[in-house]
Parts: C-alpha cells; sequence; structure tokens
C-alpha cells in the first residue's frame, strides 16, 4: 500500500479480514490490530518517510498455532533510530516528548517481534500464538 | 480530504467539572479537536475534567501521546483527568504504559461524576 497518512487503518482493515477465519479471541484481535496499526504507520512514516512511490507490504502467514504478520518499509539503508523506552513521568516533567509510544505498543502486544534487514528493506515480523487460545 | 474522524461534544456538569464526549478515532489528527474541546471545558473553578470513551472507534500511539500532552495542562492547572467507557482492550493499554496511575479510570460515566463529586 502507499506511504500515505492514514492507510494504517486500511492495513489493520485487511489483516483483519484475512484472518477471520482464524476464530481469533477478540482480546487476541485487539492486539493484532493494534500491533498492525503501530507498525504500518512506523513503516510508512519512518521508514518510507509518507513518499507515495515508497510501498509498504504486508504479508501474514499461519502455521497452526503461530501467526506471522511482517510489515516491510524501503528503509534498508538507512541507520536505526536510537529507540528511547518510554518513561510516563520523564514525559510529564517536560525530560522526554509525549509522542514515542509506537514501538512500546508493539512489543507488548506481540508474543515475538522480530527485525529484519537488507540493503533496501526493513521488516518486521509480528508473532502472535493463537492456537492454545483456538482449542 | 481530511484525517479528522474524531468529534468531541463538552458537558459543563456543574462549576467543578466538565465531561468531554470523544466519538471516533484518537490519533495525531485528533489534537486541534481534543485540546479545543478541554478550552471549551475551562470555567474559573473547573476541576475535573472526565474524558467519555465510551464512542471511541480507534486510538494509537499518537492518541496516546495527545493524552499525555492533555494530561500535562490538565496538571498545569492543578486540575484532574477522569476516564470512563474504555474497553478492555484500551483499558489494558492504559496500564501498560501506565497512564491509569495519572488519569484515573471508572467504568461509567455515574461513577467517575459520583468520585469527582465527593472530593
Amino acid at each position: 500500500m502507499e506511504s500515505k497518512p492514514g492507510n494504517e487503518l486500511m492495513a489493520i482493515q485487511r489483516v483483519e479480514d484475512a484472518i477471520g477465519n482464524l476464530s481469533i479471541p477478540i482480546s487476541k484481535l485487539d492486539r493484532i490490530k493494534t500491533a498492525v496499526g503501530e507498525a504500518t504507520t512506523n513503516a510508512m512514516e519512518h521508514g518510507n518517510r509518507y513518499q507515495l512511490d515508497m510501498p509498504v507490504e504486508v504479508s501474514i502467514y499461519t502455521s497452526g498455532a503461530s501467526l506471522s504478520i511482517f510489515v516491510t518499509d524501503q528503509s534498508g539503508d538507512q541507520p536505526i533510530p536510537v529507540h528511547v523506552e518510554p518513561d510516563l513521568e520523564a514525559k510529564l516533567a517536560g525530560q522526554q516528548s509525549p509522542r514515542g509510544w509506537g514501538l512500546f505498543l508493539i512489543e507488548n502486544m506481540v508474543d515475538e517481534l522480530h527485525v529484519y534487514r537488507d540493503k533496501k528493506h526493513h521488516t518486521v515480523e509480528l508473532v502472535f500464538r493463537i492456537g492454545e487460545e483456538n482449542q | 480530504m481530511t484525517l479528522e474522524n474524531v468529534n468531541i461534544g463538552v458537558r459543563k456538569i456543574n462549576e467543578y467539572l466538565s465531561i468531554l464526549d470523544i466519538q471516533g478515532e484518537v490519533n495525531s489528527y485528533a489534537e486541534s479537536a481534543l485540546m479545543n474541546a478541554y478550552t471549551q471545558s475551562l470555567g474559573n473553578l473547573t476541576q475535573y475534567i472526565l474524558l467519555n470513551f465510551e464512542g471511541l472507534k480507534y486510538m494509537n500511539s499518537s492518541g496516546i501521546g495527545l493524552l499525555v500532552t492533555l494530561l500535562i495542562r490538565v496538571q498545569r492547572q492543578k486540575q484532574k483527568l477522569f476516564a470512563f467507557g474504555l474497553s478492555e482492550h484500551y483499558k489494558q493499554i492504559f496500564e501498560l504504559t501506565r497512564l491509569n496511575e495519572a488519569i484515573i479510570i471508572f467504568d461509567n460515566e455515574s461513577e467517575a461524576v459520583a468520585a469527582a463529586s465527593q472530593n
């Protein structure tokens, strides 16, 4: 999809449609949707800098008890930005920006998070265990 | 095309307490709506701002950041921020971010109003 503000909602909807037959509990589905939205926003905003000609690709793989969602942007050749762990007290004290919750949310929504990179692409893999809750 | 997809109504319950009824999406595009609603909610004696999330469709990390910004403004005015109507998922996000330590969460409006009225 195009790197365009608001398109993360399209990504969320497409993922929800694609996994609709997996009977995933609503609590897990909410976590998946939040993680996909944040990962897609990061890919469009920080990875592709909202350049329309630089697409973000979202792909989904399931294997039994595991669901993997890959979100890929075109920023493989860019340095990895330094991640600052968000701290509410620091934010309220003006020592951190009020923003900067995206990666924190992703990390807390997924069961596993993997990051891959080649010379052109940067990919995050969001892994969710779905099997045990479906039994 | 606007990306702002939120409506925020303001109800002044009494001179100390106002409710912001949030309908739609809380993301970075909701900033002006939220801050304008907060400004409208203020009176000389306002002490409590209650955020009604019963109509919340979607909130992302930028929306969380927006709530932090609002919280900073509220605390500067020596006011308190309450919330009610959050789904279980967003309650969990409030806990993860520790927003629930600064914004007191209630299940419904009557409980939030009652708590504010007792102080």
